[in-house]
């Protein structure tokens, strides 16, 4: 996935505040993933570019936000039917108390999916994430094909991923 | 190391969630030395929106806060308001929140010694806010009273 600039970075994020939800696109219109690299729980570190060739569902998310919590089985449930056809779920944390706080929560949850630890700099990227939580849809080649801002329907989630995968 | 939301977020983040929650000026209050006075806050929720109450169930939830900072005049209480119990599509149970209008009321004690005079009390309301289906990263309110010692 290519690494984006600065002025790049912005006008995505203008583009994605234009709207809150946006079902999946066609291939020929979707736009690259920005890039990142960013640690997980057990202080790896993880690229965006890791997953090329993998669809992904990347959730913004936190300890605090409910229907963040909510999604959260339904990611489980994704990460296991899914995971042997090329899929993945990347969750990004954006608790301000990092992994103190995100561990045990994981913990609790039975999460089986890689959680990232966000920061400024991946947000920004991402359209500033005004809101949790906020999830894009990647395709294999790294692009966005889909994306959900605040709490939508499990069935809106597979509708996006079965046609991708 | 601890790092702001309101920084992981960006500016967009910074932007939406200051209209949320508004806080009006509070009233000047005016209290003499070694007794009490009280200070009401009134905040209020753009609609839709909801806060967690000062006592949330679920610990992962950052409950409202009101701090005030050390002065002349030294908070005995702060009393907020009963909680409404609402139900919402993310959460199995009622969560306890404040919605539209409410109102926070602090105790102050002057000390006996205080100065007498005029000032300025600074204090910080902390929140987090969220709809039916999304939620906004905690914000932090800073609230002036103005007071006069006597």
């Amino acid at each position: 996935m290519r690494r984006v600039s600065a002025a790049t970075a912005a006008l995505f994020a203008l583009a994605l505040a234009a709207c809150s939800s946006q079902p999946a696109k066609s291939p020929e219109s979707r736009k690259p993933a920005p890039a990142f690299t960013l640690k997980d729980s057990s202080g790896h570190t993880v690229r965006l570019s890791d997953y090329r060739g993998k669809v992904v569902l990347l959730n913004f998310w936190a300890t605090w936000c409910g229907p963040c919590k909510m999604e959260i089985p339904w990611f489980i449930e994704f990460e296991r039917q899914y995971k042997d056809r090329g899929f993945a779920v990347l969750g990004i944390s954006m608790d301000e108390e990092g992994w103190e706080a995100v561990k045990p929560f994981l913990a609790g949850m039975n999460v089986n999916y890689r959680v990232l630890m966000g920061d400024e700099t991946v947000a920004k990227a991402y359209g500033g994430v005004e809101s949790l939580p906020t999830s894009f849809i990647i395709d294999r080649e790294g692009r966005i094909a889909a994306r959900h801002i605040g709490l939508v329907s499990k069935t809106a989630y597979e509708k996006d991923l079965k046609e991708l995968l | 190391m601890r790092r702001t939301l309101a920084g992981l977020f960006g500016i967009a983040a910074i932007a939406a969630a200051q209209s949320i929650l508004s806080v009006a000026p509070p009233q000047k209050i005016a209290v003499r030395r070694g007794s009490t006075a009280e200070a009401r806050l009134k905040a209020s929720l753009e609609p839709g929106f909801h806060v967690n109450s000062n006592a949330p169930e679920d610990d992962y939830l950052i409950p409202l806060k009101l701090i005030w900072e050390p002065g002349p005049l030294s908070p005995l209480e702060i009393v907020y308001p009963k909680a409404e119990h609402k139900k919402y599509p993310f959460s199995a149970k009622p969560l306890a929140v404040f919605s539209d209008h409410f109102e926070i009321l602090t105790r102050f004690r002057a000390a006996p010694d205080a100065p007498r005079g005029p000032g300025i009390l600074n204090g910080k309301l902390r929140y987090q806010a969220c709809t039916e289906d999304r939620c906004y990263a905690p914000k932090t309110a800073t609230i002036r009273l103005p007071y006069t010692i006597e």
